[in-house]
């Protein structure tokens, strides 16, 4: 049976006030405990959006996966004092995580599956954990986290570079289709705006994809970590550490050895 | 009895507390530095922030020193894991006596990085150049 938007909005109307509790709550335990509630109520719309892009040549654990994830990071970004209802925040930021995934999934072939969930769960615990502490976590609160050995924890974040390699050629112009979050930072951030460039850097900066550029910005001219990155601009600390690194890698391609 | 907690912090302090690599002064050899940088900083269980941190800070003094370095000359980085943080330094043999500029973006980006960045022109006959960084344990 067809779900449309509509019945699909009744369905989590008793969740909203949740937002707005959650956004008053400064207890850490009962944060958490509302964060659950509400990742694991729109659970559904995570089955919904994986179900559409079904049969596209990915399996649809790994789509319901990277739904979940997107889930857990909508419900983390979403801000009820915007005005906008959750859905209409949630369902472009999950489709887009689901979008980044088939883009990025030439690592499929290579990477083993028990280490793409690893990664994948490496990438949201760091996500929640950063919620939790107000800063990155270390591999060692990871692998608290997780249950998981540390070893384990450190073989999922080289996985993470291993992608890297393979994805360097292939993120390049699209990058404007994706987040509309990210395309409308540059615009509307002042202070990316007001950034005084090196000189040699200004016209090559000018050049790099919306979302390289919002990157390399606020981490070598805002002064943010790559995690408080990973946050504003709607992605995971690991993506976040891999277009950096592949922006540098370009500007240095660009600006010759010695940049 | 100690802890696991411990234990296997002594293991990671003994396996990672002093690291060197020798390697040709050329790009080709940034992936194995920057696959020990990471090795080095997850063994100090440093944040997941600062572990990324540390990888491109490497990855960016080496490309410095390899730009500077005379043809067909070794690269040596060291890596030195304490309770403080970890220091890196590479070094090899200059091409004309030249130093990295403090004005380029590259600088800048080692500054942003990471807490400390130096360069210098070691004694010797074919004069090191040297680049140096820290990376604090808590950033």
């Amino acid at each position: 049976m067809p779900t449309t938007e509509r019945t699909r909005s009744s369905e989590y109307d008793h969740l909203a006030p949740l937002f707005v509790e959650l956004a008053a709550c400064t207890d850490p335990g009962q944060r958490a405990a509302l964060r659950d509630k509400l990742v694991t109520g729109h659970l559904p719309l995570a089955e919904h959006i994986a179900v559409r892009f079904s049969n596209r040549g990915q399996p649809t654990d790994d789509l319901r996966q990277v739904a979940v994830v997107g889930v857990i990071n909508a419900v983390d970004r979403f801000d009820p004092e915007r005005g906008t209802d959750f859905l209409s925040f949630a369902i472009p930021t999950i489709m887009g995580e689901v979008r980044r995934y088939f883009r990025d999934s030439s690592w499929s072939i290579r990477v083993p599956r028990r280490l793409k969930e690893l990664h994948l769960e490496i990438s949201s615990a760091t996500g929640a954990l950063f919620q939790q502490l107000g800063r990155a976590p270390s591999p060692s609160e990871l692998a608290r986290h997780l249950d998981r050995p540390v070893e384990e924890i450190y073989e999922g974040l080289e996985v993470a570079n291993a992608y890297q390699a393979m994805s360097v050629d292939e993120s390049r112009e699209d990058g404007e289709s994706e987040s509309p979050l990210v395309r409308s930072l540059g615009a509307e951030d002042p202070e990316l705006a007001k950034v005084d460039y090196h000189e040699s850097l200004r016209p090559l900066v000018a050049a790099l994809p919306e979302r390289e550029r919002t990157i390399l910005t606020l981490r070598f001219y805002g002064n943010m970590t790559q995690s408080q990155i990973a946050e504003k601009v709607g992605l995971s600390q690991m993506h976040v550490s891999r277009l950096l690194s592949q922006t540098l890698q370009r500007l240095r391609g660009k600006l010759g050895p010695e940049m | 009895m100690l802890s696991g907690g411990l234990r296997s912090m002594t293991v990671s302090e003994t396996a990672h507390n002093r690291v060197e690599l020798r390697l040709p002064a050329e790009f080709g050899s940034l992936p194995v530095v920057r696959g020990v940088a990471a090795t080095v900083a997850m063994g100090a269980d440093l944040t997941v922030d600062a572990i990324a941190d540390l990888r491109l800070a490497v990855d960016e003094v080496c490309s410095q020193v390899i730009a500077l370095a005379r043809p067909g000359a070794q690269l040596t980085c060291a890596f030195h894991s304490t309770a403080a943080g970890i220091r890196v330094s590479a070094a090899a043999p200059s091409k004309d006596g030249r130093l990295p500029s403090a004005d380029s973006f590259g600088w800048h980006v080692l500054r942003t990085l990471t807490d400390e960045a130096r360069a210098w022109l070691g004694d010797g006959e074919d004069h090191p150049l040297h680049v140096e960084i820290l990376k604090r344990n808590a950033s």
